[in-house]
């Protein structure tokens, strides 16, 4: 052997050691973190467990909305041998009733992971408990249900498919709802196979919290329905419902029609799925005279039982005319609400400076979102003081020029009635989580105090007397008095106002003394009746009685009322609407350019103390006059008057009656 | 020369046993899921080393000088053998290579390779300073290298081949045969070599592949890219022995020819450097114990057996980590296989008789010195 080449040999493999241990430095040393990387890539995998959704149950505890886990069924065919496919197959084909092909057909399929059943029930689940199979696996897969199907829909919202909150409190609190995922680390083979699962950094999921509302399903059924039964009644599309506790912002129910069912929220329009209460504006015409009342009453600029002159019902204010569908030569202050005087409003209206205005009707929440605790509110539109036209003060103090939202109406109207204080209005009253077992109170939140104790309670009495004597006696209850106020404002179709269209509204709050409950009822455009007092009053009644009579906290207010004068259920009101003469350009608002040579109504003089004479009038009209003078009247046939039992000019005593006769041939 | 032997002995053990423990861990995925026994691999490949292990003994305790006389006979029933294989041998992976030989399947190559040295050993050892001579000494060693490497070549098993040639040139050059006549042999038959290896399909694909880089994305890319993620994930400590997770099926052949990724992935980088460490150590002591060898025949085998052992590794490990084209060049005394640890045994086992049969010698003369 030659010793030096020998030598040679060992050099040449010393360098060979030298250079693989440098190469193996830079792969495994120097390049560690890459391959870590690229390696857990490949090798690890986090499987995420999906928390199950939290319920939403309403202030009884009735559950609203909770999670159903099924079972959907899988196979990984790279995983089925033969004989495990013949066992699958007949196994599956026994509890569903499918042919064993079926399942072969799905087998072959796909490599990889094939759906074989989706959403299966438990008991076809249990029956299946026993079947272990290689390859074979179950996954919970969750739906969302709403046991009462289309109730309070626009409050509930609806989960996305990846069971994500879209709408609602569904979305506001999904981060409650939704729990806490957890996941499940598995370290893979190359064939994706499970080969251990690492406990320690397998964290189990957290159920979603659990969502108490403080809508009352009672109330909200109560609600929908009469509303439903409104909308078919007075031939109307839509319309919205507020029931909300004024003492403290509580919403107990709430509803917007059309709506639609959460667990299939794919199948309704977008108009079906839409919350009016908080996305639609409107004007919310008469409605607004009680809160520009406590605002003059506050300021001590009215005194109720001061008399107003109003006009005979025209009056010509600055450009424009303002008119009254009754006319009367004066009114009270208080009639003025009662009788819903435009003139009347207009007149106080100047009384109070611009600024001072804008900040009352700013202080009771209009021009801002309520901050309630559903998603997609507006805020509507105040004008600011610099914004003010002359007529602005005018126009809004009988309810145009000024949108809102019915939820910040009967927000606004709630501190009115309540003491004068401005609450948040809100729909969740606690959430229990899970995730770290707090539970979460949400109090009534209030916001400002906005009128004195004592200017609310003057415009409690002023909105009894409107029920009681005025244009919303069709709200009246037999066993409990109540507060409120109709509204009917024309809408604006394409820029101008509609001549046959109207929001007819009433808001009302009972029991009068000590309101629990108020409520804003607002149909849009019904077809028969139009008016606030009309359509409005008489589904707000529906609801009130619903409610008094099934909730058990009202019996201690329930008394027999006996009034003077009874309502008839033909009853019609004509309220404070001739708006159809103001023509707006182009502005969502009316501005100070209306057409001064306005076709005016006919407006006959009459005196408060002698029978006036109803012939060849309408029904409407002539009832609208016999209720202002207080007079009970039959009325028989239909028409126009051909006949009165009061002679005209007849001096009116308390207690007369006048029969009317009425015929729809007109007789000259 | 005592103690050489032990700590070669030592060596060797150390690299079987850590071999058993790598071979468990990875292929215990393999077995399980293609036998349904997590053990299958792992048994065969125990019961290998006990019969590597028997054989090893064996040929320690024969007298090395046995073998100068049967050189020749036993060189030429392996190439009966190798061409019984290119006839009989059914082709896995398109060669050749295996054949079955009593109770196991056998690579006759394998055992080409010790053989062929050994001849080429007692060749050089008769020839004497003949083999400086071209035409009356070199060119007849030259006519058993061809025939072995042609066979080989014809399985065809290109790498196998060119370690063949590498081994029969060193064991001529440091033999004492001129530089020139290896370098000008070696030349050609490079030349020829590269020829071949384009012209079979698998060796084209691995030489492409591996000029391509991470290019191309065929199943040796494949191979070695999971290797190197294997080493990688390792880092320097690596990640225990057992817990390879390449080994489940990310690594193909993890158990064979790649267990060097695996053995980097759960030991680290220090584990690897001490691995190419003990095998540096036992090519070193193996030539060291040649360097003892009492006859220039000792000498030559020692050194040529120690000289597969470390080329065998440092390839394996040089293809692992990416430096040269994908062989099928197996770990020594690691890699699960057969074959491979038996002829590894043997070679061993010849190194301890020559180590042995020189020492007793020597002990012999140390009174006539005295």
């Amino acid at each position: 052997m030659n010793n030096s080449r020998a030598l040679l040999s060992i050099f040449i493999f010393f360098v060979a050691f030298i250079a693989i241990s440098v190469r193996l430095f830079n792969i495994q040393v120097r390049d560690h973190d890459k391959f870590k990387y690229y390696a857990e890539r490949q090798q690890n995998r986090i499987y995420p467990i999906k928390a199950e959704r939290g319920i939403i149950k309403d202030r009884e505890g009735k559950v609203l909305a909770y999670t159903k886990d099924d079972i959907s069924l899988f196979a990984d065919t790279r995983m089925l041998t033969k004989s495990r496919r013949d066992t699958l197959a007949s196994a599956l084909s026994s509890v569903f009733g499918k042919s064993k092909n079926h399942y072969y057909k799905l087998f072959d399929s796909k490599k990889g992971n094939v759906l074989l059943e989706k959403k299966v029930s438990r008991v076809e689940s249990l029956l299946l408990s026993d079947l272990v199979v290689d390859g074979f696996f179950k996954t919970e897969d969750y739906t969302r249900v709403y046991p009462y199907g289309k109730l309070a829909s626009h409050v509930l919202g609806f989960v996305d498919q990846a069971e994500n909150g879209a709408t609602g409190i569904e979305k506001q609190f999904n981060d409650y709802l939704s729990g806490q995922d957890g996941r499940l680390l598995v370290e893979r083979d190359a064939l994706g196979r499970i080969v251990t699962v690492n406990d320690a950094l397998t964290v189990p999921a957290l159920t979603g919290a659990e969502v108490t509302l403080t809508i009352s399903q009672q109330y909200q059924s109560i609600l929908e329905e009469e509303l439903e039964k409104g909308l078919n009644e007075y031939q109307s599309n839509s319309g919205v419902g507020i029931i909300m506790n004024p003492q403290n912002g509580e919403i107990l129910a709430m509803a917007s029609l059309p709506n639609y069912n959460p667990s299939s929220y794919s199948q309704f329009s977008n108009e079906e799925r839409r919350n009016r209460i908080l996305t639609d504006t409107y004007e919310p015409g008469s409605t607004i005279k009680g809160i520009v009342m406590a605002m003059l009453m506050d300021e001590g600029k009215v005194n109720p039982n001061e008399v107003i002159n109003t006009e005979n019902g025209s009056y010509k204010f600055l450009r424009t005319r303002i008119k009254d569908t009754h006319a009367f030569e004066k009114l009270t202050v208080q009639e003025v609400l009662e009788q819903s005087s435009n003139i009347g409003m207009v007149k106080l209206s100047t009384r109070i400076d611009d600024n001072a205005f804008y900040k009352y009707l700013r202080d009771f929440g209009f021009g801002n979102t309520t901050s309630i605790d559903i998603p997609g509110e507006t805020g509507g539109r105040l004008k600011k003081p610099d914004e003010f036209s002359k007529y602005t003060k005018a126009f809004v103090s009988h309810g145009y020029e000024i949108a809102a939202t019915p939820l910040q109406v009967i927000t606004a109207f709630s501190a009115v009635i309540n003491g004068g204080i401005l609450y948040q209005p809100h729909v969740v009253k606690k959430v229990n989580s899970n995730v770290n077992n707090e539970v979460v109170q949400f109090d009534s939140k209030k916001i400002r105090k906005v009128i004195s104790e004592k200017t609310s309670e003057k415009m409690k009495n002023l909105l009894i007397g409107v029920v009681e004597n005025g244009t919303a006696s069709l709200a009246r209850l037999d066993d409990m008095l109540i507060g409120g106020k109709t509204g009917t404002s024309q809408k604006l179709v394409n820029g101008s106002y509609s001549s046959s269209e109207y929001n007819s509204s009433f808001i009302g709050f009972f029991p009068a003394d000590n309101p629990q409950v108020i409520c804003l009822v607002v149909i849009d455009s019904p077809k028969i009746g139009r008016y606030g007092g009309r359509v409005a009053a008489p589904i707000f009644k529906n609801i009130a009685e619903r409610i008094i009579e099934s909730d058990i906290n009202f019996s201690p207010y329930r008394k027999d009322i006996k009034r003077k004068n009874e309502t008839n259920k033909d009853f019609l009101i004509a309220e404070n609407l001739e708006t159809e003469n103001y023509v707006p350009k182009n502005e969502i608002f009316i501005t100070a350019n209306y057409s001064e040579n306005s076709k005016e109504k006919e407006v006959e003089n009459y005196s408060r103390t002698t029978m006036p004479s109803l012939y060849n009038k309408s029904i409407k009209e002539s009832i609208t006059r016999l209720t202002a003078l207080g007079i009970k009247y039959k009325i028989k046939g239909s028409g126009k008057v051909i006949d009165q039992s009061i002679m005209p000019g007849t001096k009116l005593k308390e207690g007369m009656i006048c029969e009317l006769v009425c015929s729809s041939e007109m007789v000259n | 020369m005592k103690n050489l032997i032990r700590a070669e002995i030592l060596l060797v053990v150390v690299l079987m046993i850590l071999g058993s423990l790598l071979v468990l861990s990875a292929s215990g995925t393999y077995s399980a899921e293609k036998f349904d026994n997590l053990y299958f691999l792992f048994k065969s490949h125990i019961s290998k080393i006990l019969i590597a292990i028997a054989l090893l003994v064996i040929t320690a305790m024969i007298p090395y000088d046995l073998y100068r006389k049967y050189s020749k006979h036993i060189l030429v029933g392996t190439i009966l053998l190798l061409a019984a294989t290119l006839i009989f041998a059914p082709k896995i992976k398109g060669a050749a290579r295996w054949i079955d030989l009593w109770i196991i399947q056998f690579q006759p190559s394998e055992l080409a390779k010790i053989v062929l040295l050994m001849h080429l050993a007692v060749m050089i050892e008769k020839k004497g300073d003949l083999i400086r001579d071209f035409k009356n000494g070199f060119v007849f060693t030259l006519v058993w290298v061809f025939i072995v490497a042609g066979l080989i070549l014809m399985q065809p098993n290109v790498s196998t081949t060119l370690l063949v040639i590498i081994l029969s040139f060193t064991i001529l050059y440091v033999g004492g045969a001129k530089f020139k006549h290896v370098l000008a042999t070696s030349t050609v038959v490079g030349g020829i070599g590269v020829m071949f290896m384009m012209l079979f399909t698998h060796s084209r694909e691995r030489v492409l592949s591996f000029i391509n880089g991470a290019g191309s994305t065929g199943d040796i890319n494949i191979q070695v890219k999971q290797a190197k993620i294997a080493l990688g994930s390792g880092g320097f400590f690596g990640v225990g022995l057992g817990n390879s997770q390449q080994s489940n099926l990310f690594l193909p052949e993890s158990y064979g020819d790649f267990i060097f990724s695996v053995l980097g992935e759960e030991l680290g980088f220090l584990g690897a450097l001490l691995v190419l460490f003990i095998y540096f150590s036992v090519f070193f002591i193996g030539v060291l114990i040649a360097k003892k060898a009492k006859d220039p025949f000792g000498q030559l085998l020692a050194y040529g057996l120690s000289f597969n052992i470390i080329l065998s590794a440092f390839i394996n490990a040089a293809v692992v980590t990416g430096m040269v084209p994908t062989t099928g060049i197996t770990l020594p005394f690691i890699s699960f296989g057969g074959t491979s640890i038996i002829v590894f045994c043997i070679s061993i086992g010849l190194i301890i008789s020559i180590g042995r049969y020189s020492q007793v010698q020597q002990q012999e003369l140390i009174p006539v010195e005295v």
